[in-house]
């Protein structure tokens, strides 16, 4: 069971920002890069392609990290350290995709991607520090 | 080692932030955004004495960082590598040229009673990213 994201952790991540995402390698090291990102309740919803050195390092190590400044302010930050508890896939991840490229793009995606192509992590959080709001 | 292109580099000296991951005593990561630069050979970042990135790069020196090209933001460079320098020499005089970088000319560095700046220098092992060519006009 994850905790509640903070006021200021949602009011940041519902924004156009970019969550950085890191993850483990298979060697131990840890590896980050930039995602669109949207939010359901108190889980952090991350799409992405299926065929990630991401998704493989979620599959044997679940445990990420996430880091999020406010285009327009920003520190300080929110910092996210939870699990993915669960990679969605098939339409349900198709569904993500269009979710989060309206909310970047305000515009539905020109084409629904094939299923077999997407992936969507269901994060829940196990720490979270923002800004108090 | 691994040499940097001039666009990885343009992209480290412009005022973009870099979200940096480091490794908890667990081997969870963490991340957090911190002002970088760079020195012509290592990624320099800056931090703070008891701040959790320099106790966790003390116990392991693996790194990663990823920074989005803030005037083109479908441009991103992601580099893995390691820290083979964390030092207070010069630390706040690096400290306070970062802050005229992201804050402006007139920018004046803040001051916390107690605590050091620290430049972490790091060694690039890895690099990937997305339109790492020249930025369009």
């Amino acid at each position: 069971m994850g905790i509640p994201l903070s006021a200021g952790a949602k009011r940041i991540l519902d924004k156009h920002n970019f969550a950085h995402i890191a993850t483990i390698m298979p060697d131990g090291s840890p590896q980050v890069s930039p995602m669109w990102v949207y939010r359901h309740g108190d889980e952090v919803m991350i799409s992405t392609g299926v065929d990630r050195q991401k998704t493989r390092n979620i599959k044997r190590d679940n445990r990420v990290a996430i880091s999020i400044s406010d285009i327009d302010q920003p520190f300080p930050p929110v910092q996210i350290r939870g699990r993915v508890v669960e990679i969605i896939t098939g339409e349900a991840a198709v569904d993500g995709f269009v979710e989060v490229t309206k909310k970047y793009t305000g515009n539905e995606p020109a084409n629904r991607p094939p299923a077999a192509e997407r992936v969507v992590y269901r994060i829940e959080a196990d720490s979270v520090v923002a800004p108090n709001e | 080692m691994i040499e940097l292109s001039p666009e990885h580099i343009r992209l480290l000296r412009e005022p973009n932030l870099a979200h940096v991951a480091t490794l908890m005593k667990d081997g969870r990561p963490q991340t957090s955004p911190v002002w970088v630069d760079f020195d012509g050979t290592h990624v320099l970042i800056n931090t703070a004495t008891g701040r959790q990135k320099p106790r966790n790069i003390e116990r392991d020196p693996r790194v990663a960082l990823s920074i989005v090209d803030r005037e083109w933001t479908q441009r991103y460079v992601e580099i893995r590598g390691f820290v083979v320098e964390v030092t207070t020499e010069g630390a706040f005089e690096h400290y306070a040229m970062l802050a005229r970088k992201y804050a402006g000319p007139d920018a004046k560095p803040r001051e916390v009673p107690g605590e050091s700046r620290l430049i972490v220098r790091i060694e690039p092992e890895h690099v990937t990213g997305m339109n790492l060519g020249p930025r369009p006009a």
